[in-house]
């Protein structure tokens, strides 16, 4: 095509490699950066799909109820994989982290402070004493679960930092049948680190004293408006907030987690029952993923900057193209040229310096973005990112190529308006 | 009876000097100028510096306009505070090129008509440096919407029927003047135009060329018909040996037959 031909002649070579290049990098840095955004997104879309069962059921009903209920949702909802019973409560705890210190106590008389164990025969084997380095009370939400298998409804072992043993959360007797401080999950929040051994006071349950030994912390810090959660066995939990017959939750994790909105729909259409209240995870998270997603374009809008350079290195490159090239432009005219294909001139010019820095700056960015993670791997796996991979996302790569192609391509208006205008008499003369 | 192919009526042109929003002065250049070229003719336009023979064949060429331009905001000699706005160019008249009034032509018929009626051909060659030889001609042919390949064939031929063959590929920067001139008038003729506008061809040659591009006109005129209107100032090179003239006729525009001695200008202020 003429047109091509001569946007090729009109704008220098080396100025057409050094946009071409400009526009490159920007490419390749947008396509760095949403690749990496997007392991950040993943993960973290993997942590709120597992911080919380796919499904939730609420109401106050008896075990036995519940275990009616469950058998007749998973009779009729094969997308369920895993349902079980579960008791959420808000409570007001007092929550100490403690020192253990063994054959040592410093209250005898209080169940709280010092634990014994026995053997079998009731002899005393050891001596337990606790001192307490912090204490904080605050309301918390304590979930009391069931285990399938060894296995919660919620995928939170995904999110544990630090040992987990999951089996711990309904063994809370040793082999002599001494009470063994109960595994719990407490959301971080609390203090900056918990580790080892806690202490907690339930509130308005004295009675209730009861010591923990901390399995893990949810390193996701604690939502505006949401309590620390703390998550123990169901049998613990009733037994620590005196609700030995209560059930108020039904958790279900289904096999198609992004479908859990249409399941929920089928659930209350099933349940067919308004007393019942159904949340599923996206509901829950929505404001979370609608943060992440403004935060995905906020940096695409900073990184998009550097096109924004670049284009405007493409504007005023054709600017003075146009003014040096004002007598081929007025020798065109003079051939015929219509000022259509000398517009078209100008947009090809833009438009090959978009298209190649699309092309070539999503391959070098794409390449680019695995080198990143091979290079700072363990410093991502650090920060969450479990198992990081390029992700690029063809409505991502559609985004940026359109952003920048038609970026460019304004560029190309004014300096093609001006060319455009050139008088031929005066552009002959010049 | 042959049809007038290039046929101006009262063609009025004068320039407003204008300095700081004040007309300083006013300088005409056409006073109801009537010229009309028959179909087949070679005309040479003759007449000293600044009258406006160039302007003339840029007018019938469509690349300037008939009509009023360049309008600029003066304050009026009275003592009054609204700016008025004022043409640089003033022009009116009536130019009509193969029957087309070309006052009525823009944008892309313009340009259409330019590029299938018109061939120009300047003084200093105007080639496009960065194009080879052969594609410096073939771009009319291309911007009339032929293929690359169909226009180069063409071009190619042009080239051969002007001894320039072996110069195809070559750009017009290594070229000598007479050759780059060639190049031109192939450009000029490659979309078989009706008219050929000639503005000074032979101006910046050295004198061996002249002769050689005047015969090649020459040519043209009476082997392919073509109506050509040549502005030039060496009248000389249009007689022969015998003093004969060899084209159709000469038109000067200062109204003297041959020798042209002055422009009539009227100031204004």
């Amino acid at each position: 095509m003429l047109e091509l031909t001569l946007s090729k002649y009109l704008v220098k070579r080396i100025y057409s490699i050094l946009l071409t290049s400009g526009a490159i990098i920007g490419v390749a840095c947008l396509i760095i950066i949403l690749s990496l955004f997007y392991n950040y997104y993943l993960s973290s879309e993997k942590v709120f799909m597992g911080i919380h069962p796919h499904i939730e059921i609420h109401k106050d009903m008896t075990p036995e109820d519940s275990l009616r209920l469950i058998s007749l949702i998973k009779k009729h909802i094969e997308e369920i994989t895993q349902i079980q019973p579960a008791l959420y409560l808000k409570l007001r705890a007092e929550i100490s982290e403690a020192g253990r210190t063994k054959a040592f106590c410093i209250q005898q008389d209080d169940a709280m402070l010092c634990h014994s164990r026995t053997d079998g025969t009731g002899t005393l084997h050891t001596k337990y004493g606790f001192h307490i380095k912090k204490k904080q009370t605050t309301d918390i939400m304590l979930k009391g679960i069931c285990l399938d298998e060894g296995r919660p409804v919620m995928a939170f072992q995904k999110l544990i930092n630090g040992g987990t043993n999951l089996s711990r959360i309904v063994q809370y007797e040793d082999t002599n049948h001494n009470p063994l401080p109960p595994g719990f999950y407490l959301e971080q929040g609390l203090f900056n680190a918990l580790t080892g051994f806690f202490l907690i006071h339930f509130k308005g349950l004295e009675s209730r004293k009861l010591q923990y030994w901390l399995n893990g912390s949810l390193d996701m810090g604690t939502k505006k408006g949401q309590y620390p959660l703390l998550i123990m066995s169901l049998e613990s939990a009733q037994y620590a907030a005196k609700k030995e017959n209560l059930i108020n939750t039904i958790e279900v994790r289904i096999n198609r987690p992004y479908r859990a909105d249409k399941i929920s729909q089928k659930i209350r259409a099933l349940l067919n029952d308004n007393s019942f209240r159904i949340e599923n995870w996206i509901e829950k998270e929505r404001a979370s993923f609608t943060f992440l997603t403004i935060i995905k374009w906020m940096i695409f809008a900073i990184i998009f900057s550097i096109s924004i350079v670049a284009a405007i290195s493409i504007f005023s490159t054709l600017y003075l193209t146009v003014l040096e090239n004002r007598k081929k432009i007025a020798i065109l005219k003079a051939l015929g040229m219509k000022n259509a294909s000398i517009y078209i001139i100008f947009l090809f010019k833009t438009l090959t310096i978009g298209l190649m820095g699309t092309i070539f700056g999503c391959l070098l960015g794409y390449s680019g973005s695995y080198g990143f993670i091979y290079l700072f791997k363990e410093s991502l796996e650090k920060l969450g990112l479990e198992n990081p991979q390029p992700h690029l996302s063809m409505y991502d790569i559609s985004v940026v190529a359109a952003l920048t192609i038609g970026l460019f391509l304004l560029t190309a208006v004014i300096p093609a308006r001006n060319a455009v205008k050139i008088d031929p008499i005066e552009g002959l003369n010049q | 009876m042959e049809r007038p192919i290039i046929k101006v009526t009262n063609l009025n042109r004068s320039y407003n000097l204008i300095e700081g929003k004040q007309l300083v002065s006013r300088q005409q250049i056409f006073d109801n100028l009537n010229f009309s070229v028959q179909e087949g003719e070679f005309v040479g336009v003759v007449g000293p510096s600044g009258c406006g023979k160039s302007t003339l064949l840029n007018i019938i060429g469509s690349l300037d306009s008939v009509g009023n331009k360049n309008y600029i905001k003066i304050q009026p000699s009275q003592n009054n505070d609204k700016d008025i706005r004022m043409p640089e160019i003033e022009g009116e008249g009536s130019v009509m090129v193969n029957d087309q009034d070309i006052h009525l032509l823009k944008g892309a018929k313009k340009a259409r008509f330019i590029n299938e009626n018109i061939g120009f051909i300047f003084q200093f060659h105007h080639l496009i440096p960065e194009l080879t030889a052969l594609q410096n001609i073939a771009l009319p042919m291309q911007i009339r919407g032929q293929s690359k390949k169909t226009a180069s064939q063409k071009a190619l031929a042009l080239l051969k029927e002007m001894d320039m063959a072996h110069h195809a590929n070559r750009k017009p920067d290594i070229l000598s003047g007479g050759e780059k001139q060639r190049v031109a008038i192939a450009r000029a003729l490659i979309n078989s135009p009706l008219i050929l506008l000639a503005d000074e061809p032979t101006g910046s040659l050295h004198p061996q060329f002249k002769k050689d591009i005047i015969n090649l006109f020459i040519r043209l005129n009476r082997e392919k018909k073509i109506t050509i209107v040549m502005v030039t100032h060496d009248v000389d090179s249009l007689y022969d040996d015998k003093k004969n003239l060899m084209i159709t006729r000469l038109f000067s525009l200062t109204g003297s037959s041959v020798d042209p001695v002055s422009c009539q200008r009227t100031n204004e202020s």
